[in-house]
């Protein structure tokens, strides 16, 4: 009995010992996450372009909102109501400490998009295996198009929107999770984003799509300090016509599209959803030759206490689309050049023309053009630049690009019409968060 | 047809009677009878277990001590235990048909070292004989005198080394452990737990939040339904448990039944009924110092909840089956609007003896809890966030918007085991264990769409829901044998699984037409869902061998290799081993007597922590949804490197006990972490943040003492005292963090808030920030201009003060775990029958961040900067009028009030991070015994126990902290964000009285 109780054990034992690594294997496998391999694959192409559409929509209203609000177009304005964080306090007043989690969400989201776009080349180049049929060149042209698109978008991003001393812009790229990379100058950024853009152009897969990457190699021009070539790209981008519309242009490249889920943050931060970032009251004047809404009153967070408070107008479902490359834009990038590099206000007045008229609310919009004897100088393109690209991020390139004072819309403590005072800050970009700097020892 | 079924149901409801009443009748059996007494008093214990050792047979004492085991014919070594007096074993030899008369006489054990404590997977000793330090707490005897809420509460203050609180002040909320500091370096510090043999979830949860808080999974569990619990404290002891051992076990047992019955009136079984009520109120008051301009509104979010408690217990059986039941209800509010408790739980706990070699065991519990959670912690919807930051409440959300949140868990557990121990042969023992922990948790919250939320629409509809499904089980064989004369050995394997599925949803909707209906259905804009599934199967194979050498020398060795679903390629099993030795000095002669034991113990033992379930996997793809559809994004960054972390722990200590009168129990404790497992932050630049990487980052020492002492200095039939002293000390250092792929050492981690902080030379979770030197200062005018931040250095560039980092540009500002902590106990019972208890706890060396108050600076409510402000920059009065600064530029006063005023900017953490030792007054009852005042009285013949308490928890405080409550976390229980208070529910102080009935 005890001889064959032992060694019933022993073989228990025995066969105990083969059967836990099945046991602990055997396990069911999730449903929400999959391993990356797994999309390596030609017929998940389009899933990884468009979950860079994705990203890319997630880091520009990210970049859109806080630059605003860095710039003197938005305000942080604590008598509106739920408008609560003084992080987006420290962003208006320019004194931004490195550990600004709002800032941090801006840098997550502009890196992840930048990590998903060169993934997707790296993808492309090392581990996919496109068929030797049309669909499978098609998806490759459609992939690659994408990865270097998008992959100059996001070098743009951090090449205009952060820097490591709110002064100089620039920023890391790491391609080694152990090893991050040291500061990359803005100047070396734009012209990586140039390359890939020329890459893209040459294998856009349609004419829009060419023309949508000719628009941002404007852009990055004029950042760059070429207007002649800015507007040489312009002229081969986006023409009047060319609507940043979600539901129009298919491939939304020009236009950040959002859903309820998604929600942009213009409505979700700086709109009805919730209303951290105001908006400078000058734009009720704007709002008023405009023939959009810029702006809408904001909630005032005390009752009437004799102002009114504005906030954006443009966004007011969490799902608005969100314009980042327009006709408009390239109109005026070309008016730049005409005005300030050749010289020539009637020419600069030929490309404005069709702006103004776009956006006129006059009951003939005709009117609003500029005729022969109207002036128009760089303080107009300025301001035109200004309202025409509001809520695009580009009013705090262009007071660093012209030398235009930081400025910020102050409240007095009792009723009183709003003050505007120099910024506290000497950040003209948003730093490098404090979690690069703890992770990164290139700091 | 009708009679047939009755006739059968009766026959039925006989058998089960005969089953419960009837002993078993045996071919031959034998009869062993006898009386139970205590020594020190002379009294009947009611309810001592007689056991046959080495076989299944058993039997209690009834109301008058009397036992009566009836037994095969044989020689028995019979032992007889009764809780807190000393167990007593005699050799017995009784032959067919006779019948033996054996009575014991117990000693008290006043330290209980001579109750049998579980020390180990495979193993169970008396104190008195264990090498390794096991705590054990009488739940039984607690919650016969204080009313707890729930386990946390059971705890705290009760163990050495083990500190167990409340993350916040919610009733319901999560629980946070502290066992000697943590173990390794891994974020949560959790240990593991066990009821009646099942590993429990002991996860803090939360779905849609309502701030920081989430739910604790151990919530559900009433402190009513135990009887022990067992605190195994480190890898030392908890080696054979395995993998996520390293912070300890928790062992808890519940009630069993005994048998016993009515005064007078012996049945098989006892009734026992208790009736609680009580409060939950506000413990602290708010001021001007603490809310500023609206310290008024903050207290009056506060309203006392009533608590309500209803127990119903039946116990008894016979020697062949022995049953526990209880009905538990229990109806609390918490101290704010929304938060409350609503717990029934229905416990049937069964024995059965069929066959003198075989003992058949089932406890299960259903509970039904439901748990309402207000908004407070980072959260502009919070009652907190609403009264305290502002200088006007409720600017963020309207205060009747606030109190109309929904927020509540529903929560159906089902906790059940089986266990079969069964001896085929002398000294053989087997051992078969399976159990079910299953919790369907479900939240609804609900914005109503009358009020105006930021970022909902016309209100929301959020659910959750949680299904947690875990299966353990443990198959073991025990053969002891005598190796040699006086040598005792005990072989033991064993085969420990567990296998965890959780499944968790999630909906959210908005734009209602009604805030009369709040079925999702019924909104209109769709905002997210989405689902997680983990599956994770552990199995560990585990030895031990014991010897026991003349009860003097006691030796035990083992070891456990687990397997485990989430461990890397790089470890597909981990071993871990277990040494242990100690010897009772006491059995020599050169000993003096005064020492009744006198023991010294060494322990070395492994244990670990496992990655999580995708932790080894390199990237992991979800897909996002968006305007442009649904594409890939980055889920999860992971490790195809990573190990478990592995925590190697050393503990010697010794236990005495002297005089009969004093028991002093002494731990020192080492405990080295490697390869830890944290979640490192990578660099943005890298694009890898959607999740943290985990990582095995290094290494961290800990090392610490515990003290326990209990002493009785009176005992007389009419007044009985006993005190109890509880010291810890614990400190830790991070030594690495790992190195990079070229060997460099990485950089320090820190928490999202960026003030705890994970670096070499400092302790775990420090707080580590750039320091504030006071202000600036326009060289020609002397104004003030700014704050003065950075480590100040000498002309070698050196940092003045040696807690500084140049590099880092920060200095270490103490940590959020106390240097030291304890607590003291005194009991004292006069004639019997009148009992105080008190209990008071302290934490020194403890520091905590105020982000409340930091906070409150930004937002200009925080009064002391106000002032400050006006001395420097002047003021204007009611009337509107201009009132100049008090203090002039260049002076002495200017500066130092400039210095002052730079130590309060809100947005720099250094000023904030405030010494928070304390010392409580947590528990106090006053309770009459009535049972003998009662058992006279005419019609009140059969009531065998019946007392009146009144209790009260957290009474009194005095602390160094200048915020409100020095225990809260915002950020819940479970990361790396320790000790920061931010707009977080303090905990409240409770009343109670209870009515205990028994017949």
């Amino acid at each position: 009995m005890r001889h064959s109780l032992i060694l019933g054990l022993a073989v228990f034992a025995i066969g105990t010992l083969s059967a836990c690594d099945s046991f602990v294997e055997d396990v069911d496998q999730p449903i929400d996450r999959v391993d990356s391999d797994s999309l390596d694959q030609q017929r998940e192409i389009d899933f990884l372009i468009t979950g860079l559409k994705e990203g890319f929509n997630d880091a520009y209203d990210n970049v859109a909102t806080i630059s605003e609000l860095l710039s003197d177009n938005a305000i942080f304005n604590t008598r509106v109501r739920n408008s609560t964080f003084p992080t987006y306090g420290q962003v208006d007043a320019a004194e931004i400490e490195f550990d600004n989690n709002t800032v941090d969400g801006v840098s997550t989201a502009v890196n992840e998009y930048r990590f998903l776009s060169d993934d997707l080349l790296r993808r492309i180049e090392n581990t996919i295996e496109f068929s030797d049929d049309d669909a499978g060149a098609a998806a490759e042209q459609r992939a690659r198009f994408a990865a270097n698109y998008h992959g100059a978008v996001a070098r743009y991003f951090l090449a205009t929107y952060f820097s490591e001393d709110g002064q100089n812009g620039g920023a890391p790229i790491s391609t080694e999770r152990d090893t991050p990379g040291p500061v990359i100058p803005a100047a070396d950024l734009y012209q990586q984003a140039q390359d890939k853009l020329a890459l893209a152009v040459d294998g856009a897969p349609s004419a829009f799509e060419a023309q949508v990457a000719n628009s941002l190699r404007a852009r990055i021009a004029l950042l760059q300090g070429d207007r002649a070539q800015a507007a040489a790209f312009a002229a081969e981008g986006l023409t009047e016509g060319d609507a940043p519309d979600c539901e129009v242009s298919g491939i939304n490249l020009n236009v950040a599209c959002y859903n309820a889920a998604s929600q942009n943050n213009w409505f979700s931060q700086g709109g009805r959803g919730r209303t951290q970032i105001s908006i400078n009251p000058l734009f009720a004047d704007l709002d008023a030759i405009d023939n959009r809404d810029l702006v809408e009153t904001a909630p005032n967070a005390s009752g009437a206490d004799g102002n009114t408070y504005y906030r954006q107008g443009l966004y007011t479902e969490n799902d608005a689309d969100l314009p980042f490359l327009t006709w408009q834009e390239m109109a005026l990038i070309q008016a730049e050049n005409a005005l300030l590099g050749d010289g020539d206000e009637d020419a600069a007045k030929a490309f404005v023309n069709p702006v103004l008229v776009s956006r006129s609310a006059l009951e003939n919009p005709e009117e609003a053009a500029l005729g022969d004897g109207e002036s128009f100088d760089q303080g107009a393109l300025i301001d035109l630049r200004r309202r025409e690209l509001f809520t695009q991020g580009l009013r705090l390139v262009d007071q660093r690009r012209f030398g235009i004072p930081f400025t910020r819309i102050t409240y007095p403590q009792a009723s009183g019409d709003p003050v505007e005072t120099t910024v506290d800050g000497a950040f003209r970009y948003l730093p490098l968060t404090q979690t690069e700097r703890n992770a990164n020892p290139n700091f | 047809m009708s009679s047939t079924r009755t006739l059968a149901g009766a026959r039925w409801a006989g058998a089960v009677v005969a089953l419960l009443l009837a002993a078993p009748a045996f071919a031959q059996t034998a009869t062993i009878s006898g009386n139970v007494v205590a020594a020190d008093t002379g009294e009947p214990l009611i309810g001592a277990a007689i056991q046959a050792v080495g076989t299944a047979r058993g039997a209690a004492s009834d109301v008058n001590g009397d036992y009566t085991l009836v037994i095969a014919p044989g020689s028995y070594t019979l032992r007889a235990t009764y809780t807190g007096y000393e167990p007593l074993e005699v050799e017995v030899s009784v032959a067919a048909g006779e019948t033996i008369t054996q009575d014991f006489t117990l000693e008290p054990d006043l330290a209980g070292l001579e109750e049998v404590v579980v020390t180990g997977a495979l193993s169970a000793r008396s104190r008195s004989r264990s090498e390794v330090s096991v705590s054990r707490i009488d739940a039984a005897a607690l919650t016969d005198v204080q009313q707890y809420s729930d386990v946390n509460q059971l705890l705290n203050g009760k163990v050495a080394g083990v500190s167990v609180q409340p993350s916040s002040g919610n009733v319901g909320g999560g629980i946070r452990f502290n066992v000697r500091g943590g173990g390794g370096l891994n974020g949560s510090g959790q240990p593991l737990i066990y009821v009646d043999g099942i590993r429990v979830d002991n996860a803090e949860f939360s779905g849609f939040g309502a701030g920081g808080q989430g739910i604790g999974a151990l919530s559900s569990l009433s402190p009513d339904d135990i009887a022990t619990i067992d605190v195994l404290k480190g890898p030392a002891a908890a080696a054979l448990y395995g993998t996520d051992a390293s912070n300890g076990v928790v062992l808890i047992t519940t009630k069993k039944g005994t048998i016993g019955g009515g005064v007078d009136a012996p049945v098989p079984f006892q009734v026992t009924y208790s009736a609680t009520t009580g409060v939950n109120q506000q413990q602290f008051e708010y001021d001007e110092l603490t809310a500023g301009a609206t310290a008024e509104n903050a207290n009056a979010i506060f309203e006392d909840g009533g608590i309500a408690q209803h127990t119903l217990g039946v116990s008894g059986g016979s020697s062949a089956v022995r049953y526990f039941t209880q009905f538990d209800y229990r109806d609390e509010d918490g101290i704010v609007f929304g938060n409350f408790q609503d717990r029934r739980s229905l416990r049937g706990n069964f024995e059965a003896f069929p066959l003198p070699n075989l003992q058949l065991g089932v406890n299960s519990a259903y509970t039904f809890n439901s748990v309402g959670q207000p908004q407070n912690d980072n959260n502009i919807l919070g009652y907190l966030g609403n009264t305290l930051l502002l200088s006007t409440p409720y600017l963020f959300t309207d205060s009747a918007a606030v109190r109309a949140i929904g927020s509540e868990y529903r929560t159906n557990q089902f906790l059940g085991s089986f266990e079969a121990r069964y001896s085929p042969i002398d000294n053989l023992s087997l051992r078969g264990q399976l159990g079910v922990d299953a919790s369907d948790t479900r939240q609804d919250q609900t914005f109503p769409s009358q009020f105006v939320y930021s970022g909902r629409t016309n209100g929301e509809r959020n659910v959750y829901t949680r299904e947690n499904d875990q299966i353990s089980f443990l198959l073991d064989a025990r053969y002891s044998y005598a190796p040699a004369a006086a040598i005792n050995a005990t072989t033991a394997v064993g085969l420990q699984g567990f296998d965890r599925r959780l499944r968790t949803f999630t909906f959210g909707i908005q734009n209602f037409g009604t805030s009369l209906l709040s079925d999702a259905g019924t909104g209109v804009d769709y905002q997210a869902s989405g689902e997680f599934f983990n599956n994770l199967r552990q199995v560990g194979l585990i030895a031990e061998q014991s010897l026991d050498i003349q009860d003097t020398y006691f030796v035990t060795l083992g070891f456990r290799n687990d397997y485990a679903s989430t461990i890397g390629d790089n470890a597909p099993s981990v071993f871990y081993p277990l040494a242990r030795g100690a010897v009772r000095l006491d059995r020599f002669d050169a000993v003096p007597s005064l020492f009744s034991i006198l023991k010294l113990r060494a322990a070395y033992g492994e244990s670990g922590q496992l990655p999580g379930s995708f932790d080894g996997i390199p990237l992991l793809y979800t897909a996002e949804p968006g305007g442009d559809g649904s594409g890939a994004t980055i889920q999860q960054i992971g490790n195809i490197d990573i190990e478990p972390e592995k925590v190697r722990e050393f503990e010697t200590g010794v236990d005495m006990e002297l005089f009969d009168r004093l028991a002093v129990e002494f731990t020192y404790y080492n405990q080295t972490a490697e390869e830890s497992i944290f979640g490192r932050q990578l660099a943005p630049s890298t694009g890898l943040i959607a999740s943290t990487l985990p990582f095995n980052v290094g290494e961290i020492d800990v090392q610490g003492f515990e003290l326990a002492l209990n002493m009785t200095p009176l005992a007389s039939p009419t007044a009985a005292l006993d005190l109890g002293v509880i010291l810890s000390h614990q400190t830790n250092e991070v030594q690495s963090v790992g190195t990079d792929q070229f060997g460099e050492p990485l950089p320090p981690l820190f928490d999202g808030f960026d003030v705890n902080v994970l670096r070499p030379g400092l302790p775990r979770a420090a707080f580590y920030v750039t320091p504030v030197n006071g202000a600036t200062f326009d060289p020609a005018t002397g104004e003030y201009t700014g704050v003065d931040t950075g480590v100040l250095t000498d002309e070698q560039g050196n940092p003045l003060d040696p807690d500084c980092n140049v590099d880092d540009n920060r200095c270490y500002r103490g940590n959020p775990y106390p240097d030291f902590n304890g607590s003291f106990t005194a009991n004292l019972t006069l004639f019997q029958d009148f009992t105080i208890y008190a209990l008071a706890d302290w934490a020194t060396g403890l520091k905590v961040f105020n982000n409340t108050d930091a906070f409150r600076a930004q937002f200009g409510n925080y009064q002391q900067r106000s002032d400050l402000a006006d001395q420097l920059f002047g003021t204007t009065d009611d009337e509107g009028n201009d009132v100049p600064p008090t203090v002039t530029p260049g002076t002495a006063e200017y500066e130092a009030v400039a210095n002052a005023y730079a130590r309060t900017q809100g947005t720099l953490d250094d000023n904030w991070i405030r010494d928070a030792d304390y010392l409580k007054l947590r528990e106090i009852t006053v309770r009459y015994n009535l049972g003998r005042i009662l058992s006279r009285a005419p019609g009140f013949d059969r009531v065998r126990t019946a007392s009146l308490a009144l209790s009260g928890r957290n009474l009194f405080q005095t602390s160094l902290y200048d915020g409100i409550d020095p225990e809260v976390n915002f950020n819940g229980a479970r990361s790396l964000s320790r000790g920061q208070d931010f707009l977080t529910l303090q905990n409240p102080r409770q009343f109670f009285l209870t009515l205990t009935l028994g017949i």
